[in-house]
């Protein structure tokens, strides 16, 4: 037996004139590409042109405007690119669905590789001209309007190539998707499969996982499996932070391409015979109904335990979810109703390993809750207080801070601990009984009285990779020592000093007024220089740009990190001597209770010096951010004279304790 | 020649080819016979290198057909439900072939599309089902191939549409000399055009035999008798079959046409005349001599 090839020139002769005939049958596809990006980039851009000469007066003004009308266009391009991913996805090599059609194709001169080839370049070229050609008449038309911007054109460019990665992305899974499925909806849901369902069972697992602990979490999962299975997500978010973006771009389209070449694969051993058939291979059948039984489980025990309550009733929703999912899963493969409950002895299995799953790691048998590694074994620790991350390496800051968080543990095995009744709880039993806030909510649900906390996320990074996480709130009232000795080995630690820095204005005097202070060094637009081109495009109609926000309230934005990140986090003063109004009621408090959080020690100031001293170091701010910017082992109430709370429990800032309070 | 061996082709646990063997010689018009689900599409599905066969090769003078563009180029395979693009008109299908096959003749589609009298402009999925297979064989011809397997072509064509495009067949294998491959279960439309015939059951191949060899071999005789004791010496001859209707006798024997009417000769019959024997009445002798119940096989 031989087997022989045509000789290159007439193969590629031939190729080139097949191919070109598939151009020409994409027309329609190639037109409605055309009249989509184009009627996105280039009108919208024209009337935005148009539009914002009527509105600002100066050049920088526009050029703003600009770029922030590219960056949106750049977000919405990526996502009507990836819709049409999915679309002409769908159409590519349709033929596998239909046996009369695949009959031709396959006994046509064409290898499948080639076909494979083809059609997938013919989509994309559809798709690729009229991105072109829509973002070069965007830089004509700002050309036109003498708006030529280099940092405008940039944005739109780096939108082109986000938009035509994201396009590859989602397109190359749909092909690949295609590649093992005989039907319409089975490609369209498999690809949904591809996409979602790596991550939703690495949710699922972590969910299970972390079902009754108190303390592990399992976030480094979950970023990883959004990391890893959700490449398009974290581009997206590296495109709009503007971070690593050429890295994610390079993995995005690495992901995309892998996927094509692995569709090319199966397609070059695919059986003819199967098409009609929604999945090729009987593996891959059971891979797709055994993962979608696991998250069904998962969200039906979530569902009757969010109703019902108990690990009985998660039980019997993860069993009724499972076997939902089992009838709509054979339901779809068989194509037929009457085969819903195929396979009734696999789905017997599947609930024994899942019970197994869920006793072994939801109920912890094996002790991982309350498992803090020694010391010696750990590589590095990373923590997160607030809005900021940093990493210790040092050998005795992670010894320190293991035996603290072991310690910690081991004094408060459960939540139960914060439900004892501190004295505290008779001056704050009207805020109890009104409590309105959600964390005011979760602090009465554990009878503290002080919704002053900090929480952490520790996580244990071991030599051998292994990684422990876990999260713990300290209620310093509440936590004793434990958690004073666990926060002090955290504020010891080396790194945490280069992390933070001074939060104290070295006046406190000098107000920052804005976003735009902290941010960029400069006034923004609600100064007098900039006020009146404000209110000129407050009058055209323009709003929600960055540009004019201005935190509520005399807000003070603060770096969390020396990483040039900025966080827009807001923390209040209690008291503001800068504010006629505020000037006016502090003659109104009457008294002021400050409790040291640790010792419950509460000592009441009525004199109006002590008052001024207390309200200009007191501020409160929202939950997490506590132990980052105040100081959390003192709690200030402030009362008018009717004994009505002045302002949201506060907390001085750190370092800004007055020197009187014990 | 088209040179297959032991093609062996499973559907899941279904064998639909059971080590099928045969040779079809280039230039002959080769008829591939057998009731429904014997194997006769897989058989051409795997020898137009849709199917790839579990065991086994199909084999193109020497040249495996499995993904072999050159060798697919020299073939058209029409399904018995033809393919047309969605929405496509004759033209645009011309296109379609013009791109895949470099030896496809616009002389020739033009020629067949004047004779054929199909609207060349009109979309396709409009033509009635007749006209549709019409123009699967317009497209088929058009490519001018080396080997072209027609899969119950003929079925859905009008009797006269039917006639002509056999003419259309046999004058395309006259003019250049193609080897055509037709699957059907329907002996009476293949009598006609076959020269080479192989019959499948249940995946096997039951034999595959020349016609012309068949026919020499097997004579029919109406002969009219008054002797009362004909019927006993005619039984003395190679007999697959005897029908007497009062003095007529109708005879099926085997053997040459000199030899069987000299010894009907002897017996001194009122008249005696060889007719022709229909492919279904050589097929019920040929089955029957190797034991199988040719009424059961083509049901």
């Amino acid at each position: 037996m031989t087997s022989t090839t045509s000789s290159p020139k007439r193969r590629n002769a031939s190729s080139r004139s097949y191919f070109a005939f598939l151009l020409k049958q994409n027309w329609p596809v190639l037109i409605t590409n055309a009249v989509i990006l184009v009627l996105l980039n280039v009108i919208t851009l024209y009337m935005d042109i148009t539009e914002t000469e009527a509105m600002f007066s100066t050049r920088e003004s526009m050029i703003r405007s600009m770029q922030e009308f590219a960056r949106v266009m750049r977000a919405i391009n990526i996502l009507v690119s990836s819709c049409l991913a999915v679309v002409w996805g769908c159409g590519c090599m349709s033929y596998l669905n239909s046996k009369t059609n695949i009959q031709f194709y396959h006994s046509i001169p064409k290898t499948r590789i080639s076909l494979y080839i083809s059609e997938s370049l013919a989509k994309f070229l559809c798709y690729l001209i009229p991105m072109c050609l829509s973002v070069g008449l965007s830089v004509i038309i700002m050309g036109v309007h003498r708006e030529w911007n280099l940092s405008v054109i940039g944005i739109q460019l780096s939108g082109l190539i986000c938009s035509v990665i994201y396009f590859l992305l989602y397109f190359c899974i749909m092909v690949f998707a295609a590649s093992f499925t005989g039907t319409a909806f089975a490609r369209i849901m498999n690809a949904g499969l591809v996409v979602f369902l790596p991550s939703a069972i690495v949710l699922c697992l972590t969910y299970i996982w972390s079902y009754n602990a108190v303390y592990s979490v399992h976030t480094w999962a979950t970023e990883l499996a959004l990391k890893i299975f959700l490449p398009a997500r974290t581009l997206m978010v590296a495109v709009e932070e503007s971070e690593n973006v050429l890295g994610e771009l390079i993995l995005a389209l690495v992901v995309g391409l892998a996927f094509w070449v692995l569709g090319l694969l199966i397609y070059r051993f695919r059986k003819s015979e199967l098409s009609g058939t929604p999945v090729i291979s009987k593996v891959a059948s059971a891979v797709i109904k055994y993962a979608c039984m696991f998250c069904g489980a998962v969200v039906g025990g979530i569902f009757f335990e969010a109703i019902a309550g108990g690990d009985g009733w998660f039980i019997c929703g993860a069993l009724i979810g499972a076997l939902l999912c089992m009838m709509l899963i054979n339901t779809i493969l068989t194509k037929s109703a009457k085969q819903m409950f195929r396979g009734l002895p696999g789905f017997g299995a599947f609930c024994g390993v899942f019970l197994a799953v869920f006793v072994l790691f939801g109920v912890d048998l094996v002790g991982m809750d309350g498992y803090v590694p020694h010391a010696a074994g750990i590589k590095y620790i990373t923590v997160t207080t607030g809005d900021t991350t940093f990493r210790m390496e040092d050998r005795e800051d992670i010894e320190n801070l293991s035996d603290a968080v072991r310690e910690y543990i081991k004094a408060n095995p459960t939540r139960e601990s914060y439900r004892s009744v501190s004295a505290i709880e008779i001056i704050e039993k009207e805020r109890i009984e009104s409590v309105t806030h959600e964390t005011d909510e979760m602090v009465y649900s554990y009878k503290s009285v002080s919704n002053s906390f900090c929480y952490m996320n520790i996580r244990f990074v071991t030599r051998l990779g292994f990684i422990y996480e876990k999260s713990i709130t300290i209620y310093p009232a509440y936590t004793g020592e434990e958690g004073a000795k666990l926060l002090t080995a955290l504020a010891d630690a080396e790194e945490f000093a280069d992390a933070y820095f001074d939060l104290v204005p070295s006046d406190v005097n000098v107000r920052i007024t804005s976003v735009n202070h902290i941010r960029n060094d400069q006034m923004d637009v609600w100064n007098e220089k900039g006020y009146p081109e404000r209110l000129r495009a407050m009058r055209a109609g323009y709003n929600g740009m960055d540009y004019f926000q201005r935190g509520t309230f005399l807000s003070l934005s603060c770096r969390g990190a020396q990483d040039d990140q900025w966080y827009p986090t807001y923390v209040y003063p209690v008291y503001d001597i800068t504010d006629n109004e505020w000037r006016a009621l502090v003659n109104t408090i009457s008294y002021i209770y400050v409790m040291n959080n640790e010792t419950g020690e509460i000592t009441k100031y009525e004199d109006a010096d002590s008052i001024r001293a207390i309200c200009e170091s007191t501020y409160f701010a929202q939950g997490s951010t506590v132990f980052t910017l105040l100081d959390s082992y003192y709690g200030v109430y402030v009362y008018f004279a009717d004994g009505q709370p002045a302002a949201s429990t506060g907390a001085f800032v750190r370092g800004l304790v007055p020197d009187f309070i014990p | 020649m088209i040179k297959i061996e032991s093609a062996t082709k499973y559907f899941s646990d279904v064998c639909s080819l059971d080590a099928v063997t045969m040779r079809i010689p280039d230039g002959s018009i080769f008829g591939l016979i057998g009731s429904n689900g014997s194997g006769k599409s897989t058989l051409l599905r795997a020898m137009s290198g849709i199917f790839a066969l579990d065991k086994g090769y199909v084999l193109y003078d020497g040249f495996n057909i499995w993904e072999n563009t050159e060798q697919k180029a020299k073939l058209v395979y029409l399904s018995d439900e033809p393919f047309f693009l969605p929405h496509s008109s004759i033209g645009e299908m011309r296109d379609l072939y013009r791109s895949l096959y470099p030896t496809f003749s616009d002389t020739k589609f033009e020629q067949l599309l004047k004779v054929l009298g199909l609207p060349e402009h009109r979309k396709i999925n409009t033509f009635s089902k007749g006209m549709q297979k019409q123009t699967s064989v317009l497209l088929g011809l058009s490519v001018c191939p080396k080997y072209l397997f027609c899969d119950e072509t003929f079925d859905g064509l009008d009797p006269v549409m039917r006639h002509l495009v056999k003419r259309i067949l046999m004058d395309d294998i006259a003019e250049r000399g193609t080897t055509v491959v037709i699957a059907s279960h329907n002996l009476r439309e293949l009598e006609d055009v076959c020269d080479h015939i192989a019959l499948l059951h249940k995946g096997t191949l039951l034999f595959q035999r020349e016609l012309d060899d068949m026919k020499l071999n097997i004579q029919k005789i109406q002969a009219v008798f008054t002797d009362e004791c004909a019927e006993e010496k005619l039984r003395t001859l190679p007999l697959l079959n005897l029908e007497r209707r009062g003095s007529m006798y109708t005879i099926v024997a085997r053997g040459t046409r000199d030899e069987l009417e000299n010894e009907l000769q002897k017996m001194h019959p009122q008249f005696c005349e060889c007719i022709p024997l229909t492919l279904e009445e050589i097929f019920i002798s040929e089955m029957e001599e190797n034991g199988y119940d040719f009424h059961d096989i083509l049901a």
